[in-house]
Formats: C-alpha cells, sequence, structure tokens
C-alpha cells in the first residue's frame, strides 16, 4: 500500500481493444484530480492534483522501445510523455480553453488503421502459437492414448491438461472479442460498416 | 519501380503527399508538420503518431533517407524512388484538376 497520501491507487482493467476508452478514462480522471503516474496493467497510480482538462491518448509500438527521436517528436507536437507499459506509450496535453486543436495523436484515418494492426500483430498474433500448443496438448492427453500413464503422474498429466484447455478456452474468448473490436474499430475507418 | 510500391504509394494519403513533398529539402518531422499547416492555411494538421508512422513507412520503403540526427530529431531527405513516386502523384493529380476545370488529357474533346 501507498504511504504517501497524495498518491491515489485506482484498479481497473482494459482490455488492447480498449485504448480510447482507457484514454477516456485517465482524461476524465485528470479532471477530477487525478494526475496519472504509472500502471502494471490493472493498478493505476495517480498522483492528487487541481482539477485540469488533460487529454490522454495512447500509442502502441511494435518494438516497445522509447527511442530519445520517438519521445522528441511527441513533444515537438506539444504532448508530455507520461508513461510506458509494455508496447504501450501515454501522452497528455492540455486542454487550452478557446483553441481548436485536434487533439489526438493521429489525424488520419490510415494511420489509425495502421494502429490497429499494429495491435492485432503485436498482441494478439503471437498469442496464436501458444494456445496452439496447449491445445494439442490437451487433446493428446485427454483424447489418445499417446500420453498414457496411470496412477498419480497420469492424474496430474490430465489435470494439467484440462487447465490448459481451460486456460486455451478462456485465452481464445478474449481473442475473439478483442479481435472482433478491432476488426469493428478497422470497418468502421475504412467505411465499409456505418 | 517496383508495382507493389506503386500500388501502396499511388493514389498518395493527402498526408503521405505533403510529407513527402516537404522532404525535396531535407527536415524533420515537427518542421514539416509546420510547413504543411503553413502551405494549407492551417486546413492540414499532422499529429505526431501520424507523422511517426508515416515517416518510419516510407523510410522502410525507401522513398525517403535518414540524413543525421540533431538535438534527438531526425532529418530525412527524399530519394530517387521516391522522387518517381512523387512525379507519378503530381500527374496524377495535375490530371484530376484538368479534368475536374473540363479539360481532356492528349488534347482531344
Amino acid at each position: 500500500m501507498e504511504t504517501t497520501s497524495n498518491i491515489h491507487v485506482e484498479k481497473q482493467r482494459f482490455y488492447i481493444a480498449e485504448f480510447e476508452q482507457e484514454a477516456a478514462w485517465l482524461s476524465f480522471m485528470h479532471r477530477e484530480g487525478y494526475k496519472f503516474l504509472s500502471t502494471d496493467g490493472y493498478h493505476y497510480r495517480f498522483e492528487s492534483v487541481e482539477k485540469e482538462d488533460w487529454c490522454y491518448q495512447l500509442d502502441y509500438k511494435e518494438n516497445g522501445v522509447a527511442e530519445e527521436d520517438y519521445l522528441q517528436m511527441y513533444r515537438d507536437f506539444g504532448w508530455e510523455y507520461v508513461f510506458q507499459y509494455r508496447n504501450w506509450f501515454y501522452f497528455r496535453k492540455k486542454h487550452i480553453e478557446g483553441e481548436e486543436e485536434d487533439l489526438s495523436v493521429f489525424s488520419d484515418r490510415e494511420s489509425r488503421l495502421e494502429l490497429c494492426k499494429r495491435i492485432i500483430n503485436g498482441q494478439l498474433l503471437h498469442l496464436l502459437p501458444i494456445y496452439i500448443i496447449l491445445l494439442c496438448y490437451s487433446y493428446l492427453v485427454i483424447f489418445t492414448d499417446f500420453l498414457n500413464h496411470s496412477g498419480f503422474f497420469g492424474g496430474l498429466l490430465n489435470g494439467i491438461a484440462v487447465g490448459a484447455l481451460l486456460v486455451v478456452i478462456f485465452g481464445i474468448g478474449v481473442f475473439i472479442g478483442q479481435f472482433g473490436r478491432l476488426n469493428k474499430m478497422m470497418k468502421e475507418l475504412d467505411g465499409t460498416e456505418q | 519501380m517496383d508495382d507493389k510500391l506503386k500500388r501502396i504509394y499511388i493514389p498518395m494519403t493527402e498526408t503521405g503527399f505533403y510529407i513527402l513533398f516537404c522532404l525535396r529539402n531535407e527536415n524533420h518531422g515537427y518542421n514539416i508538420g509546420q510547413q504543411v499547416k503553413q502551405m494549407t492555411g492551417g486546413e492540414l494538421s499532422i499529429s505526431p503518431g501520424t507523422m511517426y508512422g508515416s515517416l518510419s513507412k516510407m523510410e522502410r520503403d525507401g522513398l525517403i533517407s535518414f540524413l543525421r540526427e540533431e538535438d534527438k530529431r531526425k532529418f530525412y531527405r527524399i530519394t530517387e524512388l521516391g522522387n518517381e513516386i512523387l512525379e507519378l502523384e503530381l500527374q496524377r493529380i495535375e490530371r484530376l484538376y484538368k479534368n475536374s476545370k473540363g479539360e481532356f488529357i492528349g488534347g482531344t474533346k
């Protein structure tokens, strides 16, 4: 637990297709007087500050490296780099009253599409081989005699197989859900879906 | 020239066109953004994520080349290949413009 009193921790889970909701939530929190500090993907740390209107945005970088020229580019355009969590980069920019400025880090359709593609490649597709291996293992143990053992060892193998199967089912469920959402976002950007 | 590159870059996105156009002289991301704002009277504004992504992609495809880094900013310039593509795109835009004014290409009407 945090000892400093002006640090505030919120638990919140955002799946990978929910980066826009996450950014909107961080903007909302800042307006409520909580300035985002860091996250581990579940715990969000904030500092109590004055209520201010800041816009938060996330970028997904395939190599996950915070190169100096990358951060400088954002700084040049007036964005403050806040935090990196895995391949996600958090930026914020203060909203100035009366100034009509585009508060998005992506200004055209194509670059938003590219972002969705980067997320699918980086976050979803690399998990597929793991699921396939787990699925093969479960199949061999549960439905074939390929790894036939009796007694304690057999029970253990079976237990692991059932566990692996549950992980795969859960994983594929999340996978399909997130892939579907990203796909829908991409279709909307492509103008093929109203 | 690679047909695949032609398919990717022609027709070009507005952002892509302006970035490539501005890189006929060496330049870096933020400055390109400022120039585009000036040229278009503020009608086109390119955000950093879009700028970074476009520059990386064009460099990967050989349309522009990285020259040097100064104060953490990467300077680029258009390559010969980039020039060829820009030239094709300019011809296309010119045709669009002429056609939109009722002019036909090739003299016959």
